[in-house]
């Protein structure tokens, strides 16, 4: 069984650790062939510790956890990007955007159950 | 007809997929013989190529997502479960059961969903405009 307190981590990362891509897209769009200008370039920085904190998270709760019950919830982090693609950036979502969201889902969900 | 994510962008994504699970198994071979202290840690040369692979990832990926579409981009990292996987069961001789292979092709049919979508998306902006 996973435990409580790692279901609520994971959950939290999950969410957590989706706006690290979202700063990453906002920083691309200023990338420059400046490589310096590109080190003060801060939602960067900010995606990075987005992502750097939020698999701390992961790896202090799977943690000799049942995947099975985890994994799911981590991959919930792809339905928030593609909702942040929509807010933030105006993207287009469609049936077969989504379709193909849940086949993953459903797919790192297996890996989990086989991780057993 | 333009292409809101161009096709190299996806191709530079699953590279960095790649490069990430090189970053991971490089981390695992380091891990194996951590020892808590800090001049072995210096010298401990699996863990700095894990770093490295894992910044040139990031480095790709960010540069990718400056000329692609977030929701089509993002869901191809899932592909490096892919990878952990196969490389698990070369590397560490972890065995691959039937539910992996079942999840290991529905995330292959989930990613060219949504590369299939993304083409969808392009013929019908398309039309509209002429």
């Amino acid at each position: 069984m996973a435990d409580m307190q790692s279901i609520l981590i994971v959950t939290f990362a999950a969410l957590w650790g989706s706006f690290g891509p979202v700063f990453f897209k906002k920083g691309a769009a200023n990338l420059t062939r400046d490589l310096r200008k590109n080190l003060y370039n801060w939602p960067l920085w900010i995606g990075v510790i987005f992502y750097g904190t939020s698999s701390m998270m992961f790896i202090y709760a799977l943690k000799g956890q049942q995947l099975s019950i985890l994994y799911p919830i981590v991959s919930t982090t792809y339905i928030w990007v593609s909702m942040w693609a929509m807010i933030f950036f105006n993207e287009k979502m469609n049936t077969w955007k989504w379709l193909g969201i849940a086949s993953i889902i459903l797919g790192v969900s297996l890996l989990g159950f086989g991780a057993v | 007809m333009k292409r809101k994510t161009p096709t190299w962008t996806i191709l530079l994504v699953l590279f960095c997929t790649v490069l990430t699970t090189s970053a991971q198994v490089s981390w695992k071979y380091g891990a194996d013989k951590l020892v808590i202290d800090p001049i072995a840690i210096l010298y401990n040369y699996n863990i700095w190529l894990g770093f490295f692979f894992y910044g040139i990832g990031a480095i790709l990926l960010i540069y990718s997502l400056k000329y692609g579409e977030l929701s089509v981009l993002y869901p191809i990292i899932a592909t490096s479960y892919i990878w952990v996987a196969i490389l698990s069961m070369i590397l560490f001789s972890e065995s691959l059961n039937f539910f992996k292979i079942i999840g290991i092709l529905i995330i292959v049919l989930g990613v060219s969903l949504i590369g299939y979508g993304s083409r969808k998306e392009d013929v019908e902006s398309y039309e509209v405009a002429i």
